[in-house]
């Protein structure tokens, strides 16, 4: 099930009042994973199967570290194995198919595998709790349903954002009550999250897939298009991410941001600060650190010729290893892997020459009005290769003669900016409410009428630019 | 010289700003620069500057320099 399937509104309804109806969390907890299940078999229930394997395992993991920890390493490590694997064979059977496809018999070459909604989010997400209970970071969940209800919690369990035991676990166990001011800040996120979905990325879509499916575009009209993508993934992936958490916020349960104005960074460092933030730290966490700080890496992988182990060349390989591998995620296409080198390259780039720009040049006030748009530049270059699957195409198009194009070319993507303009208005327009506006008139009597005005704006522009053929998240595809 | 002190002194010389002063509070967003890689700058020269080793599992999930103060405190311990 989509939070934008029109299923979702009355399943939600169903679950909201049976679940505040029963008065302890034990049974708040039981109607919340019979509403994960049920949410997550809406279309295929033999997906279910998948979680239940993929959370009991790591349930399983988690008691036999406490249980022989000892043994902990090689635990973690055959839970890490199988799920990864896992998640590869339904990831990757597609291409190996393909590639494979004249040495292949029939029986495999014919079978379809499509990739299970949200494994890779819930297989992160459990992974988290059996390496963090191995770092002493988490207590052992002992109570089999809690732990079912961490691995499979439905706001986020197909598109993140990739929770942490540490903030979700205290949750699942803690009494909750039923907050009036909570319900209603919930319904307002998942509302302006569902705005920025429907009524931004879905009717900017169509026009950024007409301009990448050209076969002759311009100059121009390759750049609008790669404009036109990175306002549509930001509404689409921030959108999403608003209404799991602005749903879970009105169940009680505190979901992490997963956003923060990531076209306001300074530096790609700074972008992957503010990017998809629960799955950038989690790389960062899980393979970055130990692509650093692992015992093998310190002893055997030196610095080439000195055998010394130097932070520039292990954070450069680290950053690397992460990005790369964040691409090969991200899909089977060349293009993804490109991405992660070019975001990684980009990151070595400006750690480089940062250390040796004075810290007074850094510290002056226009600092950031160069430094801000020349990393939106970086970033729509990311978005643009990101976006192409075909690398001969990207290679070729961003060769093209800026002046070039005819006359309806000029048209179509003057356009197209046109309506990144419009449809980052009121992307900006909240962005400056909620930093400048917000934290004086908290207090002011016309603050809820204000409010309650926008509502009804977002909801008016989300009923009417809903489209019978609802396009998916973009992340529902990873 | 306490621990926190000594950490401080680390993290002017990491972030070149002799004004900066870290509490147990502290944490990446209060530092300017303190981004992934300065983080794996930052830890080595902790390890340096107190004569202890981590490991991925140490640094990571780190919240504030409280916790890193604890740590290096454990480590020298022992523990």
């Amino acid at each position: 099930m989509s939070f934008v399937q029109v299923e979702f509104l009355g399943f939600f309804l169903t679950v909201f009042a049976l679940y505040w109806a029963f008065p302890t969390v034990k049974l708040q907890n039981r109607v919340l994973i019979l509403a994960s299940f049920t949410f997550y078999g809406w279309v295929h229930p033999w997906m279910l199967a998948l979680l239940a394997a993929v959370t009991l395992v790591n349930y399983g993991a988690g008691r036999a570290i406490v249980a022989r920890p000892e043994w902990g390493g090689r635990i973690v490590g055959a839970t890490v194995a199988l799920c990864i694997a896992a998640l590869c064979g339904f990831k990757y059977f597609g291409w190996f198919v393909e590639a494979f496809a004249e040495v292949l018999p029939d029986s495999v070459r014919l079978l379809r595998v499509g990739l299970p909604l949200g494994l890779s989010f819930y297989t992160f997400h459990n992974l988290a709790y059996t390496i963090d209970v191995h770092r002493e970071r988490v207590k052992m969940e002992p109570n089999v349903e809690t732990y079912l209800l961490y691995g499979s919690y439905f706001p986020q369990l197909v598109a993140g954002p990739v929770e942490r035991p540490s903030n979700m676990m205290p949750q699942f166990n803690t009494p909750r009550q039923f907050d009036v001011e909570l319900v209603r800040s919930g319904f307002g996120l998942a509302l302006w999250g569902a705005f920025k979905k429907i009524a931004l990325a879905d009717t900017i879509s169509p026009y950024v897939d007409a301009i990448f499916a050209h076969p002759d575009p311009s100059w121009a009209m390759v750049w609008a298009g790669a404009l036109g993508f990175t306002v549509q993934a930001l509404a689409d992936f921030s959108g999403y991410t608003d209404i799991a958490r602005g749903t879970s916020r009105m169940l009680g349960i505190e979901l992490m941001k997963n956003f923060d104005h990531p076209y306001m960074a300074a530096t790609p460092m700074e972008f992957w600060q503010r990017w998809h933030i629960s799955f950038s730290t989690w790389l960062r966490d899980y393979v970055y650190l130990p692509a650093c700080f692992s015992p093998w890496v310190r002893r055997y992988v030196t610095l080439p010729f000195t055998g010394e182990w130097s932070p520039f060349w292990h954070t450069t390989r680290a950053l690397f290893i992460t990005m790369l591998a964040s691409g090969i995620w991200h899909g089977s296409t060349w293009n993804f892997v490109v991405w992660g080198l070019y975001h990684a390259t980009m990151a070595t780039i400006y750690t480089a020459i940062l250390a040796k720009l004075p810290k007074k040049l850094k510290k002056q006030g226009g600092w950031r009005w160069v430094t801000v748009p020349l990393q939106f530049g970086v970033t729509v270059l990311g978005m643009y290769i990101f976006r192409e699957p075909l690398l001969s195409n990207s290679w070729a198009r961003l060769q093209l003669n800026p002046f070039d194009g005819s006359r309806e070319q000029w048209i179509v993507a003057t356009s197209m900016v046109g309506l990144c303009i419009a449809a980052s208005l009121p992307l900006v327009a909240a962005m400056s409410f909620e930093k400048f506006v917000l934290p004086k008139v908290e207090r002011a009597p016309w603050l809820l009428p204000l409010q309650t005005t926008a509502w009804a704006v977002f909801a008016i522009a989300v009923f009417s630019s809903v489209r019978t053929t609802a396009t998916d998240f973009i992340y529902f595809q990873f | 010289m306490s621990t926190l002190d000594k950490l401080n002194d680390v993290f002017r010389e990491v972030f070149e700003d002799d004004d900066l002063t870290v509490t147990r509070t502290s944490s990446a967003k209060d530092v300017a620069g303190w981004d992934s890689v300065m983080h794996v700058t930052l830890m080595i020269a902790v390890e340096r500057a107190f004569g202890v080793r981590f490991k991925s599992g140490n640094v990571a999930g780190l919240k504030n320099v409280g916790e890193l103060a604890d740590l290096v405190d454990r480590m020298k311990a022992g523990g």
